[in-house]
């Protein structure tokens, strides 16, 4: 009864609410009838949402349901959880089901799930199946990193391998080269207690085992396993319990011969607010770092995601895209992504055309961010020059080289013509540029420090 | 010019904000891909267009077509409030979030973003966001949250053209209970701003001006209204 009028309640508060405020503070609670058919609790997902309803909204519920209640209104609790894991508890189910494996980490069905309940620790071992080592590409790029991943998993826990830690920018691949490891180690030992989880992950479930007097149970757990496997470490920073704890886990892993693998948003020394002992605890076994890949690899990327998607993409069109977006995997895969759905919901065929249609707001997006004013103002800053050098007659070496650099960069990442690059560049003759560009290619075959330069250039622009 | 009279409390025009009150227009693509959204786990889309492009109206759509297991926040209601009000927001299956792009540039909400987004991806959860602009250029400084963003589908919430734009005026007014005849929806057009936002409020006020006069809403009589 009081479920229903929950809902008839529902509905007035949408009538009188603005839309946003309903949507965002009403619509997200969930009701639980009391047995009784005189009480019913609303769940909202945190303390916050409580607090703001309570202030805010509790009133005007208690006033509507009493209006249309035909016994007055019921008595109303407010609480941190969800109907959901409610039912859950009550049917026994397990919390979640997304993930395929099997043995692993004890999910606190957290205090925001059932306040009047104890924690319960449910295991899970977090992998993405999908990411082995069949799905990932392999190139130039991330060559050794997947080499090392290999070994790790043959012989986890092997001295020169262990801690592993992947690192390098966003989007090149290491959490799927984490995932594949642990995959693989428990396609080869079915039983073996592999957790993946990400650094936050860590520091909440210690917080809630602190909180809930388990840190024991959670210091034992996490102390037991096989493998663990931690991502983005470079968030522990600043968290000095969180640190102190994972120091320890840490410590008694590679003791007793554990697997850690790790990875990093760039090498461990330079994290700003990690520990000494952590950064160089983490340099005890290999660390190895991972690249974005280079047109090849890209390419390749996305002929294996369309055939996975069972997509026929036309080399001229993964070249079209590969050689468009070049900053990281994620975003190549991202825009993939964006051409499988124009494929799928429109029913077309994949060509050039298609590819350029699906992908004209996101080209025209990247041609905003990589302007010729925008090449300039990073190469005078990377050879230490000034802007207006890129526009000058000065004819100097010290000038002149990084100017070609920036011509040659315009001609690669825009779509300019060497003419409007010639304007933009103090308005000179557009064969200027095309010496230019020409010139910087010789160089960068023939001398490994222009070829360097040019790639951390490149870098910087399309990240 | 009609004598002023007497206006009625204000009333809400209620958008009915359902996909099936959005006026298609140039994105069909879009709103099937919406369609799917939350169909699989973990799916995501990045809606962004200019203001009055219909992105909220989207976002709430999709929420009131996932009922209880949908949860909508308006970053502009967020900014004045702490991150912790994204906690365990993941045990929702269709999160939406609107005008993320509001919260870009504030470091402790974009890693509560970030951490969010792994949660949900973890529960099986999908996230649909809007921004005025596409992920690289909504000035979020934590590249792992952007590159994230940028890693399903994106797509551009195509404004209305002018026949979408009078089926608007037509609708919006039913909706408010006013009879708007093809003749005032292009008057009323021609002299709007041309987004659904605008168009709504313009009929919002005429709706209450047509009440407070006991008039029909016909063009001599907005004419006579002189609004600016």
């Amino acid at each position: 009864m009081s479920e229903e009028l929950w809902h008839r309640c529902l509905s007035r508060l949408e009538d009188e609410l603005p839309s946003q405020q309903f949507n965002m503070w009403i619509r997200p609670l969930q009701v639980v009838a009391g047995s009784d058919g005189r009480s019913l609790t609303l769940f909202a997902p945190n303390r916050f949402v409580v607090d703001w309803v309570r202030d805010k909204y509790l009133e005007l519920i208690r006033e509507l349901m009493g209006d249309l209640g035909s016994d007055g209104a019921p008595s109303i609790e407010l609480e941190v959880g969800s109907s959901r894991t409610v039912t859950e508890v009550v049917l026994g189910r397990p919390q979640e089901a997304a993930r395929e494996p099997t043995v692993a980490v004890p999910v606190q069905v957290s205090a925001s799930s059932v306040s009047s309940e104890a924690p319960t620790h449910q295991h899970r071992s977090n992998l993405i199946t999908s990411y082995n080592f069949d799905t990932f590409v392999e190139g130039k790029s991330n060559r050794m990193a997947f080499a090392a991943a290999q070994q790790a998993a043959e012989n986890p826990g092997t001295q020169g391998y262990n801690p592993l830690l992947f690192y390098g920018g966003v989007g090149l691949g290491k959490t799927h080269l984490m995932h594949a490891v642990g995959n693989a180690i428990l396609q080869r030992k079915p039983g073996a207690r592999v957790v993946y989880l990400h650094s936050e992950r860590f520091v909440q479930d210690m917080v809630s085992a602190l909180r809930n007097k388990t840190i024991d149970q959670f210091k034992r757990f996490y102390r037991s396993l096989d493998a663990l496997l931690i991502d983005d470490i470079q968030f522990f920073a600043g968290k000095e319990q969180s640190q102190e704890e994972f120091f320890h886990t840490f410590n008694s892993l590679i003791e007793n011969g554990q697997q850690v693998i790790m990875t990093c948003d760039k090498y461990p020394k330079e994290i700003v607010g990690l520990e000494d002992r952590l950064k160089s605890r983490f340099g005890w076994g290999l660390s190895q770092p991972l690249e974005p890949p280079e047109l090849e690899t890209r390419v390749a990327i996305l002929k294996k995601k369309a055939e996975e998607a069972k997509i026929d993409l036309p080399s001229e069109a993964a070249f079209f895209i590969a050689q468009r977006i070049r900053s990281n995997v994620r975003e190549l895969e991202g825009a993939l992504k964006r051409v499988i759905a124009h494929v799928r919901l429109s029913g077309a065929v994949v060509d050039i055309n298609l590819v350029r249609d699906a992908l004209k707001d996101l080209l025209a997006s990247h041609a905003r961010q990589i302007s010729i004013d925008n090449i300039q103002r990073v190469v005078a800053e990377y050879y230490n020059i000034k802007l207006n050098d890129m526009l000058s007659s000065r004819r100097s070496r010290s000038i002149s080289r990084p100017r070609q650099v920036a011509m040659a960069l315009a001609k690669e990442l825009t779509s300019h013509s060497y003419p409007e690059i010639a304007d933009a560049f103090g308005g000179r003759d557009h064969t200027t540029i095309m010496h230019g560009c020409k010139n910087i290619g010789k160089l960068r075959e023939s001398d490994a420090d222009m070829e360097r330069d040019y790639q951390n250039l490149l870098r910087t622009l399309t990240s | 010019m009609i004598a002023p009279a007497q206006l009625p409390l204000a009333l809400k025009l209620r958008a009915g904000s359902s996909l099936s009150s959005f006026i298609t227009g140039d994105n069909t693509l879009l709103l099937a891909a919406l369609d799917e959204l939350g169909c699989t786990e973990s799916g995501q889309l990045y809606l962004w267009g200019e203001s009055g492009s219909g992105r909220s109206h989207l976002l709430e759509g999709k929420v009131r077509e996932a009922g209880g297991a949908g949860c909508f926040l308006a970053a502009q209601e967020l900014v004045s409030l702490a991150p912790d009000v994204l906690e365990g927001l993941e045990q929702f299956r269709v999160l939406a979030i609107d005008d993320i792009d509001l919260l870009a540039g504030r470091a402790d909400w974009e890693a509560a973003l970030f951490h969010l987004y792994n949660r949900l991806r973890e529960a099986g959860g999908s996230l649909l966001v809007s921004a005025r602009q596409p992920p690289g250029e909504s000035g979020f400084q934590l590249a792992d949250l952007t590159s994230r963003l940028a890693a399903g589908p994106v797509w551009r919430v195509v404004p209305l053209a002018d026949e979408g734009l009078l089926e608007l005026v037509r609708q919006r007014g039913r909706g408010a209970g006013l009879e708007v005849s093809d003749d005032v929806a292009r008057y009323l057009l021609a002299r709007s701003t041309r987004s659904a936002a605008a168009i709504a409020a313009l009929l919002a006020q005429l709706d209450q001006l047509a009440m407070a006069h006991q008039r029909r809403l016909t063009i001599p009589f907005i004419r006579s209204l002189r609004l600016s």
